[in-house]
């Protein structure tokens, strides 16, 4: 019995070794970083030699700037735009392409997941150039209607912020198309061929049959494409820079602006972090229900 | 007999090595022509685009010439100063030159990351630091006298036309406010207009501050103090506001890239431009309007004037080769590399004058006779640490004002009022 319990013992201790490098590492590279941010958050100059403890004082200073609550405002609108198309766009393009023979599903697929290809910098600048008013093909395209003069594209406060999800709506659909097409490789045919008999129409399965079948995938990617969207900071840095004026700021772009080009990195971390808890609250009990269920299986 | 083949060995080994240092062109003159050996290499931290590329070559006579190394971290310009820092502030001693824009000095100084230049100065008075601008001098020092940087680069605005179509149009090149009004007015009703960079960022902010500067005011007083809500300011903004109306469609979300785009494409008969970009308007490779541009300083109704947009070379704190670095920033800011500067990239513009009176080089940069105009009376940029608020804040609000149709006066005060704490 002794000798039983010193093998397990031994065994513990084995695990405990082996464990212990890639949990140093987690601790490395996940903690430390986020407890320099909030340490840095507390300060005033920070890393300076004129540095300060001002305590909360930047976060009292977040919630009473009024460009700080205009970022979050565009990026609740941002990520609630964003996620509602991408989701729509994908489930239906992935559904549709099932449709088609195999060998034509694959060509498509691979033409449509192209743009996931272009890094987030860059299809700012294509879209920077395609909302272009004397030389870009939105408003070619659209004077071909003849609605390129009542367009504002990114140079209107009023349609910025909508031209920049539609933007990244381009470059993320395609990852919400190849997810979404492999979780439907699992639902068995024979349930749609029995739907049909019954009769029912392609909405109805879509939301009777599909979707809940899919839910878990459907988790997933609102997890990764909802944390993505609210983090955004590529694709409006380069496409607007948070215009015109401030009507597409996000938090992001504000943290940055605030900490490497205002020089005010004590500000800048405090809206990095609240950036983090807003994520934490948003996308947490979702991350905590999709493991529960997993757990219960 | 074995002592005999050593013998012989070593004596052959001799002769071939003998031989070798013949053919290769011989005695104490090689290593003059192909440059002397260094294990130094050194790294300039600047910013990318086609002066950084133009650089890389220059470069190469400075390798040849000493034998020292250099490497080019060229960034994009909207993360260079966060590079700079981070390095400064990690002491990694990564860099050995940095390239510096003048109102980021407050912090480096302040912040201890830059090694003063002021004894190596006397110690080469070659450098010949009074042939530069004296202004543009004065901004890479601190209170006490103290030089951290030389000038080496200088961008300012210009007023760019095509000769052509304003001939066939009757127009003429406008002096003051009211000129340039009229005259973008009259294209505007053509269906065109004036190229402006109106976007979210400095360049309108720059276009502005030049303005009042001309007419005797600026965005701040010479104690420091925030001046927005004065006359010179205000009149200012709002003609840009005016003047804005008159743009070419899609002016209100340019940067310069896209505003110098607009005129050397053509589609812009005149513009306000910056000398780094405006070269490419008389390259036929990139232009349709190569030849027929004309270059003017920016109208005002009060002096010529534009902004001291300087990069200098500064030593930081941590170089494990300061002796050296100076070697470099020494021959980076001599006269004749800045010469050769301005042939490889005719976009370069130095500030010292021995190089500005020049008349030879105005051919490929007609742009310089406007800028030695410029240099008489420029616009300095705001020197404090808060100026990068400044800037950021005065750059939504021009935006906002040209993109809402708002009131810039309104803007202008709600920003002092913002910032005038921290100034």
């Amino acid at each position: 019995m002794t000798r039983r319990r010193s093998l397990i013992r031994r065994q513990t201790l084995l695990g405990l070794l082996l464990v212990a490098p890639a949990v140093l590492f987690i601790i490395v590279v996940t903690f430390i970083p986020i407890v320099y941010a909030i340490t840095s958050s507390l300060y005033e100059n920070p890393g300076l030699d004129t540095s300060k403890f001002v305590l909360l004082d930047n976060y009292t200073r977040f919630f009473t700037d009024p460009l700080a609550f205009r970022s979050l405002i565009n990026t609740a609108i941002y990520t609630a735009v964003n996620l509602a198309l991408c989701l729509a766009l994908g489930v239906g393009v992935a559904v549709l392409l099932r449709t088609f023979r195999p060998r034509v599903g694959n060509v498509l697929r691979a033409l449509f997941t192209m743009p996931l290809l272009v890094s987030p910098i860059v299809v700012g600048l294509i879209w920077r150039y395609m909302y272009d008013e004397q030389f870009g093909f939105v408003y070619w395209a659209l004077s071909l209607v003849g609605l390129d003069k009542s367009f504002g594209g990114v140079t209107n406060p009023s349609t910025a912020l909508i031209c920049v999800v539609l933007a990244d709506i381009w470059a993320h659909t395609p990852f919400v198309i190849l997810v979404v097409s492999a979780g439907l490789t699992v639902v068995p045919e024979e349930l749609y061929e029995a739907a049909r008999l019954d009769g029912a129409g392609p909405l109805r399965i879509l939301f009777r049959i599909t979707v809940p079948l899919i839910s878990k995938v459907l988790v997933v990617i609102i997890l990764i494409r909802g944390t993505d969207a609210f983090r955004v900071f590529d694709i409006v840095f380069a496409l607007t820079n948070g215009g015109p004026g401030n009507a597409t700021s996000t938090l992001s772009t504000f943290a940055y602006q605030t900490a490497f080009i205002n020089n005010d990195l004590g500000y800048g971390m405090a809206i990095s972090i609240v950036t983090m808890i807003a994520l934490i609250i948003l996308f947490g009990p979702l991350l905590r229900n999709s493991a529960r269920e997993r757990k219960a299986q | 007999m074995r002592k005999t083949r050593t013998s012989i060995a070593v004596a052959g080994a001799t002769l071939l090595s003998l031989v070798m240092a013949g053919c290769s062109g011989g005695g104490a003159a090689a290593p003059a022509a192909t440059g002397q050996k260094s294990n130094v290499t050194l790294t300039i931290s600047r910013f990318s685009g086609p002066a950084a590329d133009a650089e890389v070559k220059v470069l190469k006579d400075f390798t040849n010439q000493t034998g020292i190394q250099v490497r080019v971290d060229a960034t994009d310009i909207a993360q260079l100063q966060q590079k700079q820092t981070l390095a400064a502030q990690n002491k990694t001693g990564d860099y050995d030159l940095l390239y510096v824009k003048p109102d980021w000095y407050p912090l480096y100084i302040s912040s201890n990351y830059l090694l003063p230049l002021t004894d190596d100065l006397k110690a080469n008075p070659d450098v010949n630091v009074e042939d530069f601008n004296q202004l543009a001098v004065s901004l890479l020092k601190n209170s006490d006298g103290t030089v951290f940087g030389l000038p080496d680069y200088f961008a300012t605005q210009v007023f760019v036309y095509n000769k052509q179509v304003f001939a066939e149009n009757g127009q003429t090149v406008p002096k003051n406010w009211a000129d340039l009004l009229a005259v973008s007015t009259y294209f505007k009703n053509k269906g065109t207009g004036i190229a402006l960079p109106g976007s979210n960022g400095n360049a309108m902010n720059d276009i502005v501050d030049q303005w009042a500067n001309g007419l005797g005011g600026n965005y701040v007083d010479d104690k420091g103090k925030l001046t927005l809500t004065t006359k010179p300011v205000q009149d200012s903004a709002v003609y840009a506001t005016k003047l804005m109306k008159q743009s070419l469609t899609g002016s209100v979300g340019w940067a310069w890239d896209q505003t110098q785009k607009a005129i050397q494409f053509g589609t812009a008969p005149l513009g306000i431009s910056i000398t780094g970009l405006v070269g490419l308007g008389e390259d036929p490779s990139q232009s349709t309007v190569a030849g027929k541009l004309g270059y003017a300083p920016v109208p005002s109704d009060g002096h010529v004037s534009g902004t001291l947009s300087t990069w200098n070379y500064s030593i930081p704190q941590g170089t494990k080769h300061p002796k050296e670095a100076f070697q470099l920033l020494k021959w980076l800011t001599s006269a004749e590399t800045q010469k050769k500067d301005i042939q490889t990239f005719p976009g370069w513009v130095s500030l010292r004058a021995s190089v500005n009176a020049d008349t030879s080089l105005s051919a490929s940069s007609p742009w310089l006779p406007v800028c030695n105009e410029v240099l008489k009376n420029p616009t300095l940029l705001v020197r404090s640490t808060s100026g990068p608020a400044l800037t950021t804040a005065l750059g939504a609000g021009f935006n906002g004002v040209f993109a809402n149709g708002t009131d810039p006066i309104a803007m202008l005060q709600q920003v002092q009022t913002q910032l005038e704490g921290k100034f």
